[in-house]
């Protein structure tokens, strides 16, 4: 029976191993071979058509990421869907079913010679797309954003075990729906939206409830401007690395406020200008006094409304692995009980 | 004591609000050729897609050399060639054998070999590149493999030349004599299986209308020409048909023959005859 699913189909198993594992051994090689190249962010496609060293590597690895956090909707389309709807469209799923093998057979073999070594590639093309993100150049950076956490879209879904785990789940989806429709176009079509759904419910309302947020609380201090401005308070470093999910006002009972962008407004007047006879340092003191002042006026301004202070909510780095973890678990239970379902729909399978 | 290998009692098989089968009920004998005859869509298909458990009942029971017939697949010592001749288009002939040898227990792969020989099809041909008549062959020698004791074929000779219907009917015969295999196979075409088949089962109005012996089927039937009225005539048989003919009417009774019937002309039924008469649309339900 592995033999003939092998058989069956050999042509997709190897298409659908051979991309995860070519991609992976594209951002290898150019990982090693343009050794020390830096790159400048995760601005998508910044660099295209600029025929430099960094844009060669920073292009070759945009694009490879985006193809990570791609392929497991499209394996689930193409193999996924396939694998089943393929032979029930031309009936021959009735030789298969008139064998001395039950449906439950027929069903696992497929889904452990086909969708297994696929899965396993994708795993592969995780690790190594970590490696060359986050480990290569001696723990230095590859295509790494200055102000993207790795915990949020689009890093997360490109390394590590989530691609793996995505796709089980599009290739489980896939196969349901399959087995549901019977129908090739129709059961491709709903592949598609579920898994871009999947994909986009994960990191926007999903994942930031893995764990309790950090909490930073900023002072209504002298350096304090309100605002976005606010997280800048922070070192640099914790800045690029830490998933900010969420800022607010606090009032005195600790409920968030909002504070409309031109609740206080600075009613002053305007920047200082330098005069002739002044020196730096006496312009460099006005210009400071005159933002104390300004700072000073709209702490005063916020108080009046009740706050208390500003805090950040976020996910340090460290918490990368268990993110992993716990969202690949997610993904492979969510599978599992599809697959479940599916194994149930074969019997529903009719000549 | 009669040996049944494959019976229905009292099945029934809706699609929606389609009956397909109402009260269908027989049992086939070992060692029998059975014609399964019924007009297009009278449910031949749905009745063997029953017996080999591609479809579950709505009601009935359905057993099989013994053993109820349930989801657990295809019982072992049946075989089951649809009508559509599945086989995997991208596979060789010789890969197609190899699937037979590794999804069934009991295989016999010299046998297999041997009517794939005899087709004259190699083994390193492409299953899409075969002839109709290649394909059917290749597809009964894969339903032969499992040396069934009973086969279940469905429309096997429909779309193959003259030549290769009766190739594939020697195939059946052969095997039949040989193994004592019990056959059944549906056709819409009588005369496709009137000179391989031994016994009849006709299937009309989702149950069967008929079955039995082709000889005693024949005898049991006559067929009545003339005018008017043929209920005196008729006595206590019963006419199954009637059409006009050159000569007048001519009736398809069941029952046994008057002795005298006035005006009335009494000719032997052909199997065609009754067959004809129970497919029509004025046969009594």
């Amino acid at each position: 029976m592995i033999w003939v699913t092998w058989r069956q189909f050999r042509g997709t198993i190897l298409t659908g191993i051979l991309t995860p594992l070519l991609i992976s051994a594209v951002m290898m090689a150019t990982t090693l071979v343009l050794d020390g190249v830096r790159s400048f962010g995760t601005v998508f496609f910044y660099c295209f058509g600029y025929p430099t060293t960094e844009c060669v590597a920073e292009t070759a690895l945009t694009t490879a990421s985006l193809a990570t956090i791609a392929l497991p909707v499209l394996l689930g389309v193409f193999v996924g869907v396939t694998v089943f709807s393929r032979d029930i469209e031309r009936r021959s799923h009735v030789l298969g079913l008139t064998q001395a093998v039950s449906r439950r057979r027929w069903y696992w073999t497929r889904i452990l010679v086909v969708f297994g070594p696929i899965v396993l590639a994708m795993g592969v093309l995780g690790l190594v797309s970590y490696w060359v993100r986050f480990r290569s150049f001696s723990g230095a950076y590859a295509f790494v954003g200055y102000f993207d956490s790795r915990l949020s879209f689009p890093l997360f879904g490109a390394a590590g075990i989530a691609p793996a785990a995505y796709t089980a789940l599009g290739l489980a989806v896939g196969s349901a729906l399959a087995l549901l429709l019977r129908n090739t176009i129709g059961a491709m079509i709903l592949t598609l939206v579920a898994m871009a759904a999947v994909l986009l419910v994960l990191p926007t309302a999903i994942r930031e409830h893995y764990a309790s947020p950090e909490i930073e609380k900023i002072e209504l201090a002298d350096n304090f401007y309100g605002g976005d401005s606010a997280t800048y308070s922070s070192s640099p470093d914790a800045l690029s690395q830490r998933w900010l999910i969420g800022s607010d006002y606090i009032d005195l009972n600790g409920d968030p406020v909002t504070v409309a962008w031109d609740t206080c407004p600075p009613n002053h007047d305007s920047w200082p200008e330098a005069r002739p006879e002044e020196t730096t340092a006496e312009f460099d003191a006005r210009v400071s006094a005159y933002d104390r002042g300004v700072a000073a006026e709209r702490i005063d301004c916020l108080r009046g409304l009740g706050i208390d202070h500003f805090e950040n909510r976020y996910h340090p780095d460290s918490l990368f692995w268990r993110f992993q973890l716990t969202e690949a678990a997610l993904c492979l239970l969510l599978a599992a009980l599809l697959a479940g379902v599916a194994a149930r729909l074969t019997r529903r399978l009719q000549p | 004591m009669t040996d049944t290998v494959l019976s229905m009692t009292d099945v029934g098989k809706s699609f929606r609000r389609n009956k397909v089968l109402e009260n269908c009920t027989f049992d086939i004998e070992r060692g029998s050729v059975t014609a399964l005859v019924g007009s297009n869509g009278a449910g031949k298909s749905t009745l063997m897609s029953l017996v080999v458990g591609l479809l579950s009942p709505d009601t009935g029971q359905i057993s099989v050399l013994g053993n109820q017939v349930g989801q657990r697949g295809i019982a072992s010592g049946l075989s089951y060639l649809a009508q559509h001749k599945p086989l995997y288009p991208r596979f060789t002939v010789g890969e197609m054998l190899r699937f037979g040898r590794s999804t069934n227990d009991h295989w016999d792969d010299a046998y297999a070999s041997e009517l794939v020989d005899a087709a004259g099809v190699s083994t390193s041909a492409r299953v899409k590149s075969l002839s109709p008549g290649h394909r059917t062959r290749v597809a009964l020698a894969l339903a032969l493999g499992r040396r069934p004791e009973v086969l279940l074929l469905d429309e096997p000779l429909a779309d193959l030349d003259p030549v290769a219907r009766r190739e594939v009917a020697q195939t059946l015969m052969r095997d039949a004599a040989e193994h004592g295999t019990t056959i059944v196979m549906s056709s819409h075409v009588l005369s496709e299986l009137a000179d391989i088949a031994d016994t009849l089962m006709l299937l009309r109005r989702g149950r069967i209308q008929l079955s039995g012996a082709l000889d005693d089927i024949t005898s049991e039937h006559y067929v009545l020409i003339g005018e008017g009225d043929p209920s005196q005539a008729v006595g206590d048989g019963s006419v199954v048909s009637e059409a006009i003919g050159s000569g007048g009417k001519s009736f398809v009774v069941r029952g046994n023959r008057p002795a005298s019937a006035p005006g009335w002309q009494v000719d032997n039924a052909t199997l065609d005859d009754v067959v004809l008469a129970y497919l029509s649309d004025r046969s009594a339900a």
